[in-house]
């Protein structure tokens, strides 16, 4: 069954693979996996933390629908797993499981859940860098705090 | 005299210091009504919309201004989601599926 919903640990891929290895018996050919993870560094800065906030229960609501949503034609099953919470470089943030009938499938269904993923539910980043503290709205789009937060602009 | 609690995601709460609220508005109350007690409230949120286009749901689905509030209703103020630089939602978007 198609499955989207934010979690605060982390996935055993070994169990969701393993699950949707069943699916083989119903013409299942391929499993795609997809993990995504908080990086150590970005424009040149280093990164020591990435807080994800979300909206309850519309962040998990919006992630099963797009599970569901997807599921066309080939594709056998997904899974989307989103961590929210105060991450640090290297650990895991997203994970897509998507099997199908066959790897063409599996690989363009992953890639699109996951730009539906990356720009539909209200999923929120703020990064801290060793330059300071960033919102990220987008692909390179960065606020500094200095310039959201009150008292900084009293200064 | 509707009763609404309002939640403020991510960098709006940067502008108006807290990450909720309740209000208790008039009856017959829209949710333009409901913005422009917040705005007077915390008049650096004009400087949120001037700086990005700011999100209103109204119990998880795009609010219209024109749209009256009920008891109970939970309206949130929303800024762009992380990956949406470039994702223009359609009139009919909503970030989540309702109650």
């Amino acid at each position: 069954m198609p499955e989207g919903r934010v979690i605060e640990g982390e996935v055993d891929l070994n169990r969701v693979v393993e699950e949707l290895s069943g699916k083989a018996g119903e013409g299942m050919g391929a499993i795609v996996v997809f993990i995504g993870f908080v990086k150590g560094s970005v424009d040149g800065k280093r990164v020591e933390r990435l807080d994800y906030e979300v909206y309850e229960p519309y962040t998990s609501q919006h992630l099963q629908r797009i599970a569901e949503e997807e599921m066309d034609e080939g594709v056998m099953d997904i899974r989307i797993y989103h961590r929210h919470g105060n991450l640090r470089p290297g650990e895991k943030t997203l994970y897509i499981v998507v099997a199908a009938r066959g790897r063409r499938i599996a690989f363009e269904k992953a890639r699109r859940v996951l730009e539906r993923v990356k720009h539909e539910p209200p999923i929120f980043k703020l990064e801290h860098r060793e330059d300071g503290d960033y919102w990220v709205f987008g692909d390179g789009m960065r606020l500094s705090r200095e310039e959201t937060l009150p008292e900084k602009r009293l200064e | 005299m509707p009763r609404v609690s309002v939640r403020y995601l991510a960098a709006v709460a940067d502008y108006t210091g807290r990450k909720e609220e309740e209000f208790e508005l008039p009856d017959g109350a829209t949710v333009k009504d409901l913005l422009d007690t917040i705005r007077e409230k915390y008049p650096r949120v004009a400087e949120i919309e001037r700086r990005f286009p700011l999100l209103i749901l109204r119990n998880g689905v795009n609010a219209k201004p024109e749209d009256r509030l009920v008891d109970g209703d939970r309206v949130a103020l929303l800024p762009p989601v992380s990956g949406g630089s470039r994702f223009k939602p359609p009139a009919e978007y909503s970030y989540g599926c309702g109650d």
